[in-house]
């Protein structure tokens, strides 16, 4: 039993209660730090906030984008006018010729029995007579007709008009030919009866005592013009019948021997109302068409674009224009741009064009004109361009801007004008207008992250969180990234802002890479962290003209780190 | 009630000495249970357990202690290993490779044995096993602590494992002298019919991480089973683990199996001065436990995990979502069922025995030295045991034991009184630590050893039956 008793002794002797450890609630720290010195996690990558983004910009009627990426503002006008030339067809109408000569009159030759013989007898009726036609274009030129050379007509005819009267049947081989002397600028069609400038007509007498004649065209009328000197718009020409005579045959004339005929004999040149109508002519013309205006509303310009706080600089406004017309007649267009704000007009600008001629009515020409301040390098094809001051015109985006088109023949121009035709013109301004930051620029945009981890409110409460990464800018401005932070209510909590400076890029096409380094310190937030929000601050360049494209942009990798790791208190059930 | 609950566990843990198995009690002669450690020992009589008290034992152990995670602070408060106060240094140097808890559970609900003709012991036994076991890398913990204590940081976690097995168990054994072949030679064996609920198991064998601000990179392959029922697997949608449910309905019977004890004992008895030396060796748990494939799962894990972080970060971005969603594939997502197409078999923890003892004054006294190796499923535990045993009685006897392998600041003692008739008891402890930190707890303080928690509880009573053993 010795024994028994000395080992427990032994046993109860060796054991012994070294340390003691208070894990009561206030004897033991429940605090525990996770994550290390450098626990550092891989957020990941933002969105590519594009300008766009910053600008709640998007591709509108108004808002376009490029083939490059960059933005501009578009607008456009298209107009139409007549130039109405058929005032000319009545103006260029004049009455024909027609001149009655005095009648005169002989006796079939008497031959008694005689044989008169064989073959034809010529009876000359004596007849040789000059005679003046007169015309005016004068109420063309009221018009606008400037000069003439040649009028086209339309279904002109000159013919002599012979009536022959006598008391016995007239023979039936009984035939007339009368020569007419024309001036030189009337232009026939050619014809065999032609000779010089002397048409001869003849034609056989019809028992009612009518000559059948062929008639002959009169194509044309061309004018003479001196240069330096007014040309006159009324014409006198002379005519002359030198000859009018009839054909019998021998055998027929003792039927009528003895017996008179009296010949009468009309001169006739127009249409069949003796009118002469014009197709068309040459000559120089000055019409003019009544101005259109037309007001481009400006709708859908984002109200950042127009905000007292933004300052944009239209780089290199330009204007298209675009103009089609069938005119034969060369056509200058003038146009009259006035930008419209709230407070009143701006300073407007004048541009005239000219517009190329159509080789033909049926075909349109088109004339294209890019109207800007300096001549692009990339001027397209096709286009003419013009110098104006457009940047003077747009040097803040109006609320409108009225259009003021007029139209007019080139008066100095040569052109043939068809006189039964009005000629379109159409046309349209395009408005094309990239904008780039100007020197006041200060645009911002918020970026609400929401539905926060509640880790993150454990980790602001326990230790300094550090944002790092880098961020990468093809944005040419400075930007300020800072960031705030929201309660559910949406209510800033009070943890000191903080925010750090994104360069700009240098070149536009290559990103710039800015390390990031922001620390938030921790701090003891009442409420959790339910919203982090980065502000975004688009700053003055220091270029201002670089353009706004669509592909400039803003992306950051962003690491999440805790130095020192996160401390939790393992009291805090929440 | 938190102090009533503090209260009855030190009580339990007071009154836990236990051994139905416990290593003590392999060189007492007149043990009544150290047949459950070789086959072929048999007690001087037979006897049979009080009924629900013929014994349980407890047995829990861990290769650490409150001090491994505890740390007295500046402040004078005590604070948890990963306070910041705490060193790296300081909580890794007290830490092994690996951390391994084991917690096993035995009770005999029937416990009986007699001898019969000469000299043949007969043993059955109706009992139950739960035993868990889990195996944390010290690599794992260097990962809780440190973190990311540079940009990049690495971590190679290797054999992170995880079970748990429970069973019920019918035992007949027979032990038998064997003098008229070989003088001192006795041999016994032991037949386990075996019906198990559950057997889970997990295990990473490789988990590699690497962290840095540009990414986090896990690399698993692991393997894990689900052999019965009460576990539940839950899939996500890509068909991955994204937890465990318990679900009652499928408990019950999920496997069978067998499994056999052997043992042998040769004493010197041929006149020689070492007349008493005795040799022993057994084999325990030579088994297995068969469950049929619509009672198995089986999960792999093999793949990597990269996170670079989100994408597209903006006002859309459902943080709270995403970050479940990286947690889910960090930590789960990578393990995936793989079709069962047999049936699944798992192996029980064998236990190798090999001792010897000498007794001398008459056989009132002896030592031994206990060698024991239990070859565990994701470790082998070794111990070595030196055992002094006295018993001025017959009936009784006591024991002390110093296990040397597993901890230096334990001894082991058991009090076994068996009389010739009549109830007997005995209760002991392999583990009963030297050196204790006092757990201070709402006013009470709590005992708990200090370096590793080293606690078995062997406690039982029978009734004697009567019989003979040949020796005496």
């Amino acid at each position: 039993m010795k024994v028994v008793t000395a080992a427990a002794v032994t046993a109860a002797s060796l054991s012994s209660c070294t340390t003691e450890m208070d894990l009561s609630g206030d004897g033991l720290d429940k605090n525990v730090t996770l994550g290390g010195e450098a626990l550092s996690l891989p957020l990941g990558s933002t969105k590519e906030m594009t300008l766009g983004d910053f600008m709640n910009l998007s591709e509108s009627d108004v808002i376009k984008v490029d083939g490059n990426g960059n933005y501009y503002i578009e607008f456009s006008e298209t107009f139409g006018q007549t130039v109405a030339l058929s005032d000319f067809t009545d103006q260029l109408t004049v009455e024909g010729l027609s001149h009655y000569l005095s009648d005169v009159s002989l006796t079939f030759p008497e031959f008694g029995g005689a044989d008169p013989g064989s073959g034809e007898l010529e009876l000359d009726l004596g007849m040789n007579e000059s005679f003046t036609y007169e015309f005016s274009f004068e109420e063309a030129r009221e018009k606008g007709l400037v000069r003439i050379y040649r009028i086209n007509l339309e279904n002109a005819y000159i013919i002599p008009d012979v009536r022959l009267s006598c008391g016995s049947p007239l023979p039936p081989s009984l035939r007339a030919e009368v020569q007419i002397e024309v001036p030189d600028r009337y232009v026939f069609e050619e014809s065999s009866m032609i000779q010089g400038n002397v048409i001869t007509y003849t034609g056989s007498v019809r028992s009612d005592g009518s000559v059948d004649f062929q008639p002959i065209r009169l194509a044309s009328i061309e004018f003479d013009y001196v240069e330096g000197q007014e040309q006159p718009f009324t014409f006198s020409d002379d005519f002359a019948v030198r000859r009018f005579v009839l054909y019998v045959n021998a055998e027929e004339v003792p039927a009528v021997s003895g017996a008179e005929l009296t010949a009468s004999l009309n001169v006739h040149a127009g249409d069949a109302d003796g009118q002469l109508y014009p197709i068309s002519f040459e000559g120089r013309v000055d019409v003019t068409v009544d101005p259109v205006t037309e007001t481009i509303e400006i709708d859908d310009i984002p109200d950042i674009l127009k905000g007292d706080d933004v300052n944009l600089d239209f780089y290199a406004p330009a204007i298209s224009a675009s103009i089609t017309t069938n005119s034969t007649v060369p056509v200058n267009i003038s146009a009259g741009l006035t930008p419209v704000f709230a407070g009143g007009n701006g300073d407007g600008l004048h541009v005239g064009m000219p517009v190329r001629a159509s080789s033909s009515a049926d075909q349109e020409q088109t004339s294209s004109y890019w109207i800007s301040n300096e001549l692009p390098s990339d001027l397209p094809s096709g286009y003419e361009w013009l110098q104006a001051d457009v940047k003077g015109l747009l040097r803040r985006i109006p609320d409108a801007v009225n259009v003021n088109v007029g139209a007019g023949t080139d008066s100095g121009a040569d052109v043939t004008v068809d006189c039964g035709r009005d000629y379109q013109i159409t046309g349209s301004f395009d408005f094309n207008i990239p904008f780039s930051f100007g020197d006041g620029l200060y645009i911002s945009l918020c970026d609400t992250l929401k539905d926060m981890p509640e880790i993150m409110s454990t980790i602001v409460r326990s230790a300094d969180m550090n944002l790092s990464g880098e961020v990468y800018s093809t944005i040419p401005v400075d930007v300020e990234l800072s960031v705030c932070f929201l309660d559910a209510s949406l209510n800033m909590l009070d943890i000191p802002a903080v925010s750090q400076l994104i360069g700009s890029t240098d070149s536009g096409l290559e990103p710039r890479m800015t390390p990031l380094d922001i620390t938030v310190s921790r701090t003891d937030i009442a409420e959790d962290i339910y919203a982090v929000v980065l502000k975004y601050s688009l700053l003055p360049g220091q270029e201002p003209g670089l353009p706004l494209s669509d592909s400039s942009s803003i992306r950051a990798d962003l690491v999440l780190g805790v130095p020192g790791g996160i401390t939790l208190d393992l009291n805090n059930k929440d | 009630m938190k102090k009533t609950l503090i209260v009855a566990m030190t009580a339990f843990l007071a009154a836990a000495v236990a051994g139905a198995q416990t290593r003590t009690s392999y060189f007492v002669r007149n043990s009544t249970q150290n047949h459950y450690l070789n086959p072929a020992f048999a007690p001087d009589q037979g006897y049979v357990g009080v009924p629900l008290l013929s014994g349980f034992n407890i047995n829990m152990g861990t290769n650490f202690g409150p001090e491994s995670f505890l740390f007295p602070l500046s402040n004078g408060k005590t604070g948890l290993f990963l306070n910041e106060q705490v060193s790296s240094e300081a909580f890794l140097s007290g830490l092994n490779d690996y951390s391994d808890v084991n917690l096993n559970f035995g009770y005999n609900i029937v416990d009986a044995g007699w001898f019969t003709g000469k000299d043949a012991f007969w043993t059955v036994s109706l009992g139950v096993d739960v035993n868990v076991d889990g195996s944390v890398p010290k690599e794992l913990f260097r990962f809780m602590k440190d973190g990311m204590a540079a940009d990049p940081q690495s971590y190679s976690i290797r054999n992170l494992a995880l079970g748990a097995q429970a069973f019920g168990r019918v035992s007949v054994g027979y032990s038998r002298g064997l003098d008229d072949y070989v003088r001192g030679l006795r041999v016994g064996g032991k037949v386990n019919l075996l019906a198990s609920v559950a057997d889970i198991q997990m295990k990473i064998d490789r988990m590699d991480m690497n962290l840095s601000s540009q990414s986090w990179q896990v690399s698993a392959l692991g393997s894990a089973s689900i052999l019965g029922g009460g576990l539940v697997p839950r899939f996500n949608e890509e068909g991955y683990v994204d937890g465990v449910n318990f679900d009652a309905s499928t408990l019950g019977l999920g496997g069978f199996g067998m499994s056999f004890d052997l043992g042998a004992e040769y004493t010197i008895s041929e006149g020689t001065p070492v007349d008493g030396l005795r040799f022993s060796v057994s084999v325990t748990d030579l088994g297995f436990i068969s469950y049929g494939k619509n009672k198995s799962r089986v999960l792999t894990a093999d793949g990597d995990v990269r996170f670079e972080g989100f994408e597209d970060i903006g006002a859309d971005t459902d943080f709270d979502s995403q970050l479940k969603s990286l947690t889910e594939d960090l930590m789960m997502a990578s393990f995936k069922e793989q079709e069962v197409s047999k049936a699944q078999s798992g192996a029980l923890a064998a236990t190798l025995h090999a001792g010897v003892d000498y007794s001398f004054l008459e056989d009132k006294m002896n030592v031994g030295l206990l060698y024991s190796a239990r070859f565990g499923r994701f470790r082998t535990q070794n111990e070595l045991t030196l055992a002094w045993n006295y018993a001025p009685v017959r009936c009784f006897d006591i024991a002390l034991s110093y296990s040397l392998l597993r901890t230096h600041s334990t001894f082991g003692w058991l009090i076994t009184f068996v009389p010739r008739k009549g109830v007997g008891i005995f209760v002991g402890s392999d583990y009963t630590p030297l050196n204790y930190t006092a757990l201070k707890l709402d006013g009470l303080k709590l005992p708990v050893p200090s370096r590793k928690v080293m606690l078995d509880v062997n406690f039982g009573l029978t009734i004697s039956l009567g019989g003979t053993n040949s020796r005496y």
